[in-house]
């Protein structure tokens, strides 16, 4: 999937460099007040300047001397991307259409994910979670969550 | 004298009935998640600890601390029956252990590690009794500038062991600190990396990072991976061990948790360093080597003593100083600030019952193990045969569940999706997530040590020098990093010259 002339190193150090940066240029709009009196500023821009610094120095160590590879296995897109809709869809199900939505959406975005999808495996999982989630959390530790979606929702 | 009253104080807090239920169900629930393919000891812990807000602060940090052994405990029984290891710490206990489940000594494996990580739990217990306060005391002297030392010497050293890359691990720890600082500041009031937001104003929900991190991370990586597990034995048999084999047990009972008790303290270590060592200790004593990879009962009494005795020392530094010295430990002080308790060395004298409470109750929660464990052993085999497949969408659904109980918001929903997004990238360029949730835990603190000193100084920095202990924590950091970085440099400089020649 990754390009060869990009290591794990490098873009972690990329990475850090921004995160870093930013932290600076976003810090540095806050009151940095003095030494003796440190402001909500100074603290952010000092740990933003020293992690763009070992940014620096991650990426450059990359391009002079093997590192780091990334793992052997492809990146597994398709796990990223139904695992996170999973989770993101169960959130808005839940506010819209209560918990027995949410939770049948996310057992079956999740499972596509899995290299063995069965329909009826995914059935008995999302009662059985679902019957689960009813006795523990709302009857057991009460948590205020909406089952139905004909219930008020709360935000 | 002290010693007894504070350990009788304990014992009055862990024998309430509440605690009990709590110490026995973590150590269960522990075990058999520690037992379940793809759940780490972290991402148990995080997935759990919704389930502890409710709970009194005591009864919430005895459950947590069961859900961490009883975890161990699960590793190990994986590591035996599966030679599969449920968590690093047991990494060694495949070598030997399951070889010793092939020749059909699985039941042995079993009940040496149970009767190991007992005695070794028990001695740690009385050692972090007998040591926590001395260290809290000396702890109660530090002044903000001491304590941002300490900080430095804690956060460096904790990377030392960490697998990998020591600068990514060093970068991990200062984008940690930064994500520590974000919200309301507390000296000014100031917004700090809010971006206009709202619900981030109270700071990242520790819950939802640690759950990102850990378990929504452990389920995209893990998720199209369905490895089928080979179980060794059926039905596991023959509990009992032969004269010689408990003779064989003792001494590397004995020795392991010597070595682990004091590998837990040092920050960074814990269990699995304490482990890796016992393992070598043994093979190196033992009048025939050769025995160690094909079933030597020592191999796996050692290590599994030495993992469980350096898993309880880890508590030392984390209940006397406030620091963590690995990333369960972090959790644990998350946990006691989820329920206002800031950690430090004025928790003894505070919370002396909570203290002391819980140190008692690793010992009650280690006996109901040893009790348990082997009698449910069938219960593991049967979970040790779930399959990740039904597993995973089970994990999302209680940690989505558990991150909307905090607040009765899907904010920290969608906050934990996105560091399980960020968390994969991590993994992909091999960036430990431990070493930043440590950063995380630690950047406040450290920032109002660091603001209070240099009031205090008058901003003057020297001050860090000026004090001796302060300086000599610095140099010790300092004289750390150089070490673990120059070995390291001069490989990299011989893999440069080697290319060359």
């Amino acid at each position: 999937m990754t390009g060869k002339h990009f290591s794990a190193d490098m873009k972690s150090g990329l990475f850090f460099l921004v995160v870093g940066a930013f932290a600076v240029w976003r810090g540095l709009d806050y009151d940095m007040g003095t030494a003796s009196r440190m402001g909500p500023g100074y603290f952010p821009v000092v740990l933003g300047g020293i992690l763009a610094l070992l940014g620096v120095v991650i990426f450059g160590r990359s391009l002079v001397a093997s590192d780091d590879a990334e793992p052997q296995e492809k990146f597994e897109a398709k796990s990223l991307f139904l695992i996170t809709l999973a989770v993101v869809g169960f959130a808005v199900a839940l506010m819209k259409f209560g918990l027995a939505v949410a939770v049948l959406l996310l057992v079956f975005v999740a499972s596509a994910a899995s290299d063995s999808f069965s329909l009826k495996r995914v059935a008995v999982l999302t009662v059985v979670l679902l019957a689960m989630c009813v006795a523990i959390f709302i009857y057991g530790l009460n948590l205020f969550i909406p089952l139905w979606p004909d219930l008020p929702s709360w935000i | 004298m002290d010693l007894i009253a504070h350990l009788s104080l304990g014992f009055m807090t862990a024998v309430s009935p509440a605690n009990l239920f709590y110490c026995l169900i973590g150590a269960v629930l522990g075990t058999a998640i520690g037992v379940l393919p793809g759940l780490g000891p972290l991402a148990t812990i995080a997935m759990l600890l919704p389930i502890t807000f409710q709970l009194e602060p005591v009864s919430a940090l005895i459950m947590l601390s069961g859900i961490y052994y009883g975890a161990s405990y699960g590793g190990s029984t994986t590591s035996i029956l599966v030679n599969i290891p449920g968590e690093v710490a047991s990494v060694v206990t495949c070598l030997d252990g399951h070889q010793m489940a092939k020749q059909g000594r699985a039941g042995a494996a079993l009940a040496i590690s149970a009767i190991g990580s007992f005695v070794a739990g028990s001695v740690a217990t009385l050692i972090v009794a007998a040591f926590a306060p001395v260290l809290a005391r000396v702890a109660l002297t530090f002044g903000p500038t001491e304590y941002f030392s300490l900080m430095v010497l804690g956060l460096i050293a904790s990377i030392i062991l960490a697998q990998g890359s020591i600068l990514k691990a060093l970068a991990m720890i200062v984008l940690g600190l930064l994500l520590g600082l974000v919200g309301t500041d507390p000296g000014s009031g100031a917004q700090r990396f809010t971006f206009g937001v709202l619900r981030l104003s109270d700071g990242i929900e520790f819950v939802a990072l640690a759950m990102g991190f850990f378990a929504f991370t452990d389920v995209i990586v893990g998720a199209n991976k369905n490895s089928n597990r080979q179980l060794v034995t059926e039905k596991v048999k023959g509990l009992w061990l032969t004269k010689d084999e408990v003779k064989a047990s003792v001494p590397a009972i004995a020795r392991g948790t010597i070595a682990g008790s004091l590998l837990g303290i040092l920050p960074g270590g814990g269990g699995m360093l304490a482990s890796f060592a016992s393992y070598m200790i043994e093979k190196r004593i033992s009048k025939h080597p050769e025995r160690f990879g094909k079933g030597a009962i020592e191999g796996v009494a050692g290590p599994e003593s030495a993992n469980n005795a350096g898993a309880q020392t880890a508590f030392i530094p984390m209940l006397t100083l406030g620091i963590p010295s690995n990333g369960t430990m972090a959790l644990m002080i998350g946990a006691m600030m989820i329920h206002g308790i800031q950690p430090g060395p004025q928790v003894m004298t505070t919370e002396p019952a909570l203290f002391w409470g819980l140190i008692v109750s690793m010992w009650f929660g280690n006996l109901m193990l040893l009790v348990f464990n082997l009698p449910l052993i069938s219960i593991w085999v049967w979970l040790l045969r779930v399959r990740y497949n039904v597993l995973f969408p089970a994990i999302l659904l209680f940690c989505c569940i558990g991150l909307f109980g905090i607040k009765n918001s899907v904010f920290q929903i969608y906050l934990g999706a996105a560091f399980g997004v960020l968390g994969y990238f991590f993994y992909r360029w091999r960036c430990e997530a431990a070493p930043m949730l440590l950063g995380f835990i630690l950047g406040p603190m450290m920032e109002e040590n660091l603001r209070r000193s240099m009031q205090l100084s008058h901003g003057n920095v020297s001050t860090f020098f000026t004090s001796p202990l302060s300086a000599a924590m610095l140099i010790a950091a300092g004289a750390l990093l150089i070490l673990v970085l120059l070995p390291a440099m001069r490989q990299r400089r011989g893999e440069i010259f080697e290319e060359e020649t």
